[in-house]
């Protein structure tokens, strides 16, 4: 109910907003997108994936390479995206998931250092460090508002379906397995196939984020399976905090808002999220969220303690 | 419970509509031609992209000196495009929504360069490159995309004309393994080949770009015997390998090494009294030719005003934002197709900068020029290695056939 | 005349190797003893390669003992780091320490270029190291064997610190169980803030020794910590041995991989480590993990 109206309030602020700010409040969305299906895994399932970028750039590349190359029209490519993003992560998941912990977070990011590599140096078919640019949607899409209204769309639809499976068994037998996955095992839930089907579909989920941001920056670099681009997710997730539902998102805007606004005013911005990250971490780890619920509840804790409760 | 979600989400709210109505402050009176110059200011090329904008801004500062263009002065809104393409197209949005920005400007990097290029046709704002040097750019013929300094074509065919002229068959390639690696070799055998047909090349290595450690690739390349050695090596690649190789002894066996960016001040500097001498560099400019009294009078502005000698990216910079004012008064107006029209008439603009004539080519917006190269000698007037013997390659000799038509 | 040149190309391998574990040990050690992914480690690296340059000024004659005070000066920055930082957060989920570690990286990166500026720094070439060794008449650089004398000293003094000390004993037992390892009265504490130094006091040495052959770059240290990831996660995460392993696979596989495809040669560390993910995912000599529940 309460993301109904959340969302109905985005659908509803568009027409009021500048062009830079549909562009800004596009990019927010697609981040929050990204950051909420990283968290599925983090949250749900227990796991750090620190490979999401291949994801992300396989829906991306998607994207560019069918438009480009093969001519197909953008919204045709969208399915595309997803399949090759969710394919991406079937194999990349298949090998992974078999390792725990912090075995499982180095081998996501080798992997996606792999695919970076790869993109990198094929440049006869990627464009090599050159990219693929122009890739305007044509037509209606290409303006600012309509396009912000298929971004919210993507983001709704993600968004529900994300709600959607955390309360379906699935999401039980996920967080059980998180809990104490011998106990689950022995009840019969599959890990395996469970952990694995989690990260096929945060994967796919990525890659629309991917194909979104393609599509949004009008070009696709190799830059989109880097390292840093899975960091964003999960620095997106820290921020708003992730056990919260949409923490994530809220994160996600949240990080978007402060890159853009520290950008403008100093060259020293990595110093500035570091600091930032380095206070989420000791002091607040449950983010924004959790911050600022604790705020809100600050007073009535301490009417509380004053009546001797 | 529910409300405080729910104020939490309004603060979310809030926060985006602070965001929306953040911008600059209208200024009353005289409008600025406001210019966004996107440079690399970290990282591991931050050199080069600070000495730009320094450049830029003494161009700034200079034309303001004597009344602005138009009557209005320039205001200069450097920002840090961190190499990043995706930076870059989100920073240079936010010059054009935001900052209402009349022209962007500068770019180090090739790849920030063609992510922002379709920006240009996008929101119809001039783009005036004065380092990204990759050949694409130019090629895809854009409207408004205008690049002031020499790219990394005419470089490769400036070397081959050069190579020509040396008494070299024997030649080998030792570069980045990325594009501007990758093509500025192809470009270069391939013209010298058609000058000198009877060369061959030994050998080819590629070490990925930012490596730190050149041995192996040393070892190999001089296992080959090449006569001339290419290499595209700049930045910090450049620095490691000049003193791994030379500890190997790489330039005494081989007796030419070609390097087009290799005489960059943010190469020389560091590497200070242990250049090798005798190698063959250019670097789009180097401060000490042409021995004119404009020249000399642009470093000596430099220095004082920077406290150090001007690298080539800082000369092309400065050039690029005196080319463009030059631009828009014969415009007379700051408006894209004004501006194009004024790039493009009479044969392409041509601007007398410190370095020498610039001309702009009308089909593909790319300023031709002449590039000089020399042999690195120590001399107890610097605390760097300076070009000793120069050679002038005229622009003529790096004019390439280009697919724009206008 | 062949057999000289394979043998130069060996030793070109073997000197690229050494720099990769001189860079790498530290990670591998600290990993090992503290279940720790440090990814401010290259940023550590390249600290020590800058401080190294300040604390000589350039000049050739502070050489040793700028070597000595980096090796000092890191160690007593990882020791704080760890006290102040690191060990708040041991309770919480391992994830929190990744995520200081990257905050680290973010931050030590601007206070870098802050404090340094954007210009390369190089240091010149020693006295000691200036004449080439002669290879069957090809020079070879002797700064290489003293890298690669350097490597094998410390693989070494490592080996012996691990498995023939007292202190070595506790730290190996640490990784293994904690809570038994403290209820023998050993100050676990102090034990971690002293690896962590030292790991630190490593990497710091790795950048500042490498100076000589290489430069002080301001974006080093993203460069540096994919390098050193790449070696570990061939070697195994946690085994010194496996670093030298790993180094030496990827410096062989370079000088002599491009003998026989030069266009690959960017290629190969990734290759390599794709090859030992899919066959053994927790390196080579690392142990499969113990399955916790």
């Amino acid at each position: 109910m309460r993301l109904a109206l959340l969302l109905a309030a985005l659908a509803l602020l568009g027409p009021f907003m500048s062009k830079y700010g549909l562009k800004l409040a596009s990019e927010a969305l697609i981040l929050g997108l990204y950051a909420m299906a990283f968290n599925l895994l983090f949250r749900q399932a227990g796991l750090l994936s620190f490979g999401q970028a291949a994801f992300f750039g396989l829906g991306a590349y998607a994207m560019a390479l069918l438009t480009q190359k093969a001519g197909w029209p953008f919204l045709a490519t969208l399915p595309a995206s997803l399949l090759v993003s969710a394919l991406g992560a079937l194999i990349i998941g298949f090998f992974s998931i078999r390792l725990t912990r912090i075995y499982f977070t180095m081998l996501t990011l080798a992997f996606a250092q792999l695919l970076y590599a790869i993109a990198h140096k094929w440049y006869a078919f990627t464009g090599g460090d050159n990219g693929i640019t122009d890739l305007r949607p044509p037509g209606l899409l290409g303006e600012s508002l309509p396009f912000y209204y298929l971004v919210l769309l993507a983001f709704a639809l993600a968004v529900i379906f994300l709600a959607a499976l955390e309360g379906s068994p699935f999401g039980y037998a996920l967080r059980a397995l998180r809990d104490n996955r011998a106990r689950a095992e022995a009840v019969g839930v599959d890990g395996f196939r469970h952990l694995l089907l989690a990260f096929v579909i945060s994967g796919g989920l990525s890659g629309l984020a991917g194909f979104l941001q393609g599509a949004l920056q009008r070009s696709v670099f190799p830059d989109y399976l880097f390292w840093t681009r899975s960091a964003e997710a999960i620095l997106s997730t820290i921020l708003g905090g992730s056990g919260f539902f949409l923490g994530p998102a809220v994160g996600a805007s949240a990080f978007l808002l402060l890159r853009v606004v520290v950008q403008a005013k100093t060259e020293y911005w990595p110093f500035f999220l570091g600091v930032l990250l380095l206070l989420m971490v000791l002091f607040f780890p449950r983010g924004l969220t959790g911050l600022a619920l604790r705020l809100i509840k600050w007073p009535t804790e301490v009417r509380r303690g004053a009546s001797g409760g | 419970m529910r409300w405080v979600l729910g104020l939490v989400l309004a603060v979310w709210v809030g926060l985006w509509i602070l965001a929306l109505s953040l911008g600059p402050v209208r200024a009353q009176g005289q409008q600025p031609i406001k210019v966004g110059a996107l440079f690399i200011l970290s990282g591991n090329f931050a050199g080069y992209g600070k000495s730009g904008s320094q450049g830029a801004q003494l161009a700034a500062e200079e034309i303001n000196a004597r009344g602005g263009v138009l009557g209005r002065p320039i205001q200069l809104v450097v920002v840090d495009d961190q190499g990043n393409p995706e930076v870059g197209v989100r920073e240079a949005r936010r010059l054009i929504l935001q900052e209402k920005v009349d022209f962007l400007f500068g770019i180090d990097s090739s790849s920030v360069a063609l992510a922002v290029a379709p920006l240009t046709d996008e929101y119809k704002i001039p783009l005036v490159v004065t380092h990204a040097a990759t050949p694409a750019l130019t090629e895809q013929c854009r409207p408004y995309v205008f690049r002031t300094s020499n790219n990394a074509r005419m470089d490769a065919w400036a070397a081959a004309a050069l190579a020509a002229t040396l008494p070299v068959k024997r030649w080998a390639n030792i570069g980045p393994d990325y594009e501007f690696g990758r093509v500025s070799w192809q470009d270069f055998i391939t013209r010298l080949k058609q000058l000198r047909p009877d060369v061959e090349v030994v050998s080819e290595q590629w070490p990925r770009f930012g490596s730190t450690d050149y041995a192996s690739f040393i070892t190999a390349l001089m296992r080959a015997r090449p006569e001339g050695v290419f290499s595209t090596l700049w930045a910090g690649d450049m620095v490691i390998f000049a003193r791994q190789a030379k500890q190997f002894g790489f330039f005494n066996q081989v007796k030419y090494f070609v390097n087009p960016v290799g005489a960059a001040l943010e190469v020389l500097a560091p590497l200070g009294k242990e250049t090798p001498e005798g190698l063959l560099v250019s670097a789009r400019y180097w401060f000490l030719y042409p021995n004119t009294e404009r020249n000399r009078a642009f470093v000596e502005a430099y220095r004082k005003r920077f406290g150090e000698y001007p690298s080539y990216n800082a000369q092309e910079a400065y050039a690029g934002l005196h080319m463009l004012a030059r631009a828009v008064e014969k415009a007379k107006s700051t408006q894209a197709e004004a501006v194009r029209r004024a790039f493009e008439a009479d044969g392409g603009l041509v601007y007398d900068a410190s370095e020498g004539r610039k001309r702009m080519r009308p089909e593909d917006h790319q300023v031709f020029e002449g590039l000089v190269w020399g042999y690195t000698k120590h001399t107890p007037d610097y605390p760097f290695a300076i070009l000793d013997r120069m050679r002038i390659i005229p622009a003529r000799d790096t004019v390439y056939p280009t697919q724009c038509k206008r | 005349m062949d057999l000289g040149f394979y043998l130069l190309q060996f030793l070109t391998g073997l000197a690229y190797a050494s720099t990769l574990f001189l860079l790498s040990v530290g990670l591998s050690l600290i990993f090992g003893a503290m279940g720790i992914v440090n990814f401010a480690h290259g940023s550590f690296y390249m600290l020590g390669a800058y401080l190294f340059y300040a604390f000589t000024r350039g000049q050739v004659e502070g050489f040793w003992g700028g070597l000595l005070s980096v090796l000092a000066a890191g160690f007593v920055i990882g020791a704080l780091v760890e006290r102040l930082l690191i060990r708040p957060i041991y309770a919480r989920p391992e994830e929190y320490q990744i995520l200081l570690t990257y905050a680290l990286l973010l931050i030590l990166e601007d206070a870098v270029r802050f404090f340094f500026g954007a210009a390369y720094r190089s240091f010149p070439m020693p006295e000691a190291f200036s004449s080439p060794l002669f290879v069957l008449g090809s020079p070879f650089p002797s700064y290489y064997l003293f890298l690669i004398g350097l490597a094998a000293l410390f693989a070494l003094l490592l080996w012996g610190f691990l498995y023939r000390t007292r202190l070595g004993v506790w730290i190996r037992a640490a990784t293994q169980d904690r809570e038994m390892l403290e209820a023998l009265g050993v100050n676990v504490p102090l034990l971690y803030t002293a690896i962590f130094g030292l790991g630190i006091a490593l990497a710091a040495l790795g950048g500042a020794a490498l100076l000589p052959l290489q430069a002080a770059t301001p974006g080093m240290a993203v460069d540096a910590v994919i390098s050193a990831f790449i070696v570990v996660v061939i070697g195994g995460l946690g085994s010194v041995w496996g670093a030298l392993l790993g180094a030496g696979l990827i410096g062989l596989l370079q000088a002599f991989g491009i003998l026989l495809l030069p266009e690959w040669a960017m290629v190969f560390p990734f290759g390599l480590m794709a090859l030992v993910l899919l066959l053994r995912p927790w390196g080579l000599l690392g142990r499969p993990p113990a399955v916790r529940t």
